[in-house]
């Protein structure tokens, strides 16, 4: 049931893409194609990996999911290393691998979403002792990502996190406590870099700075207003004509938008809540505790990113650059989705060497 | 759930952006689509109150063709060599060359242009030529104006009617990205602008041309620095002619020396003021007849000069006029008259009555940088001031000022704001109509008439003699003023002026006629008045009203 949403998503993502980046790229690379042929050089090899994450026993997973993290942790401070990290707007989040570049975050999220499901499934956060260990890791791997800096992938993991340890039995002071932290994290952070107060301002008035910090919003409007309620119909967006930045990866939802409409941006909004909740049904139906976190902290990775996402390019929150989720163009980004599908789908299936669990039900 | 709402929350954001807001965003984002080379509005004509042009625009398109974004090259060539009567084979060779861009045709019409457009041949690109012509070339020059070479008007009626004759301009409009380039499939549609409004004057054309002869003649025989007429209707303040030399052809603008432009392009007659000398008298009297000071047994004495406080006025005539009527007085344009005259009047009168002759406001005639007249502030005034305004100096004005204030005194007395514009007409309608409503009356209509006959007298035993046309009546006042130069006196230097009105009895037509400078004779009567007769001469024989 996870599985189709993903796939839909992905194969709906691939002519997107098409449409969005053929005249860009045929401009920069002399070629139409160039981003889908890229984003098929993800997506195949991602269709296999879902179907090893599907196999893959889920009890070595959790054996592996410290290493897992801390590889992680090193890919992301390998991104500093001169020659292996890759700058590009400004921000170094890349590995280049030469015939392929990846950013170590789209792994660190789910790693780290695994990493708290195996300690809480064996220490539920109870008292304020419980987060220490857990919270260090998170804040090792968040540091990290602010380093690069990439400010919406560490909101995003932020959010994620604060999920899973609610679900993991977080007393509700916490909760609020935590709350109350995270909120209180903004300001500080918007203090820090006042680039992001622009940022901020651009998203309550992109009119405002039309070319500088409200220009991609504004593209973002014209796409989803130039479109209307039905769209232009697919293959005919307007803003693809290199208005629209990043029309094919962070904005790929305002193409949607500009060429499908509202119908069309309710069947991907729909095929996303399908696959959320086949997750968290999925997560409700574990009687193993690690299972059971482990699927509920990778479905909301990927809910909170879609929410995001698809919130910055209608303008209902301030403007972040994040992919939407199987749709966006980013091979590497794909691989890890489509694994991690594959991964939660794995849970389904009751494994026979797992019947007896070690740790009984919670 | 907290996702499914915040789901929710996203989509209605959604949906209002694609649906409420669309169409406003639309209307922003068409700015960013389309590329837009401007076609600009033909720009209204300006013609005579016959319709006869005077100035008109003429617009022509050059072609361009950027052979890369021609993919079906034969094709192309054979459409547009058929519709632009080019070389086919030629303009294939062209099309195929690797220039990035070739002239097709230059001085393509409107019309073919917008045909070429609608073909559908891609990668035709367009530029506007436009032209401002004046069909009679050196006419009516200052009145005119001219335009700049990218035709927004830069003097007299094209700058001052700017906003009547420009229009809304029209567009091509080509779909483009980001940077401008057409798209693939990119429409191409032609946004229609809206023709300048067409204006017609109150001139004619005829009458101006009568002028004009007599103004350069007069400029010739005279050797003059300068010389302007006006001729203007008596009732409505139509104006019929107004010409000045030295002048220019505003087909060929001199544009080197700007200081020459400038100064030949200033319409004078509206802008500069002068001291009138004489010509002012037919105010003055206007004034003392108002007030009942002049009856035909009053005796006015001229030795030759008065004194006004301590000051010698002198009279021209040296050795004097002796014992005058006002009438008399007017006809021997005597100074010692005007000085008792203006000093029986004093101050007040003569001041309140100046304003209300307008001659210390503009008249607002329509052109750009119309002259205010000057006068001593009141306060300042002594007698001897007094006395020497009453015979025209120590005040100045704009011609156009003392002609519409001499209007005033003859026409009946009612105040006339001079129009050069009679109508103005756009493809929606008439925007304007210049009114016939009289003014505010001045001076009494048996004032007026009594002035009518001195001045007739004038013409017929007095200095303006010159001014006489057979089968016309005319009456007029001549004007000798000495020119001031650095707050003194230029010797040898006079503006020579007369006024004169036709006819007499009942007045249809003013005209003013000045020489600035002129060598050798300096008297208006001798100077100025005789064309005032000869433009009348010819005027009247055009109008019918001699056989």
């Amino acid at each position: 049931m996870i599985i189709v949403p993903a796939v839909a998503l992905s194969l709906l993502g691939l002519v997107m893409i098409y449409s969005a980046s053929s005249y860009s790229a045929l401009l920069s690379y002399g070629d139409r194609f160039f981003y889908v042929k890229k984003q098929l050089l993800g997506l195949i090899p991602g269709l296999l990996m879902m179907y090893f994450g599907y196999k893959f026993p889920k009890e070595r997973l959790k054996k592996l999911s410290g290493w897992l993290l801390a590889a992680s942790v090193i890919l992301l401070a390998a991104v500093f290393i001169p020659g292996l990290g890759q700058t590009s707007y400004g921000a170094t989040r890349w590995i280049n691998l030469g015939f392929i570049t990846f950013q170590p975050s789209e792994l660190a999220k789910f790693a780290l979403a695994l990493f708290l499901a195996k300690r809480y499934a064996s220490k539920p956060p109870r008292s304020a002792k419980d987060l220490i260990v857990p919270f260090a890791a998170v804040a090792a791997v968040l540091a990290l990502i602010m380093a690069e800096p990439n400010m919406s992938v560490t909101l995003a993991i932020a959010a994620s996190v604060l999920l899973i340890t609610v679900a993991a039995g977080l007393d509700n002071k916490f909760i609020v406590v935590l709350t109350i932290f995270a909120l209180a994290a903004v300001p500080a952070l918007i203090i820090a870099e006042p680039y992001r107060v622009r940022r901020l301002l651009a998203f309550l008035d992109p009119w405002e700075n039309p070319r500088d910090e409200g220009y991609q919003l504004i593209q973002s409007y014209y796409a989803i207003g130039g479109g209307g309620f039905f769209g232009r119909g697919l293959f005919n967006s307007r803003q693809k004509y290199l208005f629209l930045p990043f029309a094919e990866s962070d904005f790929i939802f305002s193409v949607v938008a500009e060429e499908l409409g509202v119908p069309g941006c309710l069947l991907v909004i729909a095929l996303f809540i399908v696959f959320i909740y086949a997750g968290i049904k999925t997560a409700y139906l574990q009687t193993d505790a690690f299972r059971r976190l482990a699927a509920f902290g990778m479905t909301a990775v990927i809910a909170v990113q879609a929410l995001m996402n698809i919130a910055v390019v209608t303008g209902s929150v301030p403007p972040t650059g994040l992919p939407l989720p199987f749709m966006s163009a980013g091979g590497s980004s794909l691989m890890v989705f489509l694994t991690a599908a594959g991964v939660i789908a794995g849970f389904q299936k009751r494994e026979p060497s797992e019947s007896h669990n070690r740790f009984g039900s919670s | 759930m907290l996702i499914t709402f915040l789901f929710v929350a996203v989509t209605a954001k959604l949906v209002y952006i694609a649906a409420v807001s669309a169409g406003s965003l639309r209307v922003k984002a068409l700015e960013q689509w389309y590329r837009d080379v401007p076609i600009r509005a033909e720009r209204g004509a300006i013609s005579d109150r016959n319709g006869v042009a005077l100035a008109k625009s003429e617009s022509a398109y050059t072609l361009y063709a950027r052979p890369v974004e021609i993919p079906l090259k034969e094709q192309a060539a054979r459409i547009l060599s058929e519709k632009l009567e080019l070389n086919y084979a030629r303009l294939k060779e062209k099309l195929n060359s690797k220039s990035s861009e070739i002239t097709l045709k230059r001085g393509v019409t409107k019309e073919k242009m917008l045909e070429i457009i609608d073909s559908g041949v891609p990668g035709i690109y367009v530029s506007e030529d436009l032209k401002r012509v004046y069909p009679y070339g050196d006419f009516l020059t200052q009145v005119l104006g001219f335009t700049s070479s990218d035709v927004v008007g830069q003097t007299g009626l094209e700058r001052y009617l700017e906003n009547y004759l420009k229009g809304v301009d029209g567009a091509v409009l080509t779909a483009s990205d980001l940077v401008g380039r057409r798209l693939p499939d990119g429409e191409t549609y032609y946004r229609e602008g809206v023709k300048g409004a067409d204006v017609t004057l109150n001139i004619d054309a005829n009458i101006q041309s009568i002028v004009e002869n007599a103004v350069k003649r007069a400029m010739l025989n005279h050797s003059a620095k300068g010389v302007g007429a006006i001729v203007m209707e008596c009732d409505t303040g139509a104006v019929l002619a107004m010409a000045e030399s030295p002048s220019f052809d505003l087909n060929a603008v001199p544009r080197d020396d700007v200081s020459l432009l400038l100064e030949v392009s200033r319409p004078k007659l509206i802008s500069d003021v002068f001291e009138p000398g004489s010509t002012f008298k037919i105010v003055t009297s206007a004034l003392a007849i108002e007030a009942g000071l002049v009856n035909d047994e009053k005796r006015y004495y001229c030795g030759g000069s008065v004194t006004v406080d301590n000051q010698k006025i002198r009279c021209w005539r040296a050795k004097g006029h002796g014992s005058q009527t006002f009438t008399e007085g007017v006809k021997n344009s005597c100074n010692c008259v005007f000085v008792q005259a203006a000093l029986e009047l004093g101050l007040d009168r003569f001041y309140d009555g100046m304003e209300a002759f307008g001659v210390t406001e503009k008249t607002g005639i329509e052109l750009p940088g119309e002259g205010t007249g000057l006068t001593i502030p009141k306060g300042s005034v002594k007698n001897v001031d007094l006395a020497r305004i009453g015979f025209g100096q120590a005040v100045a004005m704009t011609p156009i000022e003392l002609l519409s204030a001499s209007c005033t005194a003859v026409n009946g007395g009612y105040k006339v704001t001079p129009k050069l514009v009679a109508k103005i007409e756009d493809e929606s309608g008439i925007l304007y109509t210049c009114g016939s409503d009289k003014g505010k009356r001045v001076i009494s209509e048996s004032t007026s008439k009594t002035l009518r006959a001195m001045l007739e007298a004038v013409v017929l035993e007095g200095s303006g003699k010159n001014a006489a046309v057979d089968g016309v009546r005319v009456g007029g006042k001549t004007g000798t003023a000495q020119k001031y130069e650095d707050g003194k006196i230029a010797r040898g230097k006079y503006v020579s002026t007369f006024i004169g009105f036709a006819p007499a009895d009942e007045p249809k037509y003013i005209a003013l006629f000045m020489v600035d400078e002129p060598v050798g004779a300096y008297y208006g009567g001798v100077v100025a008045a005789p064309y005032v007769g000869e433009i009348y001469q010819n005027m009247f024989e055009y109008l019918g009203y001699m056989s």
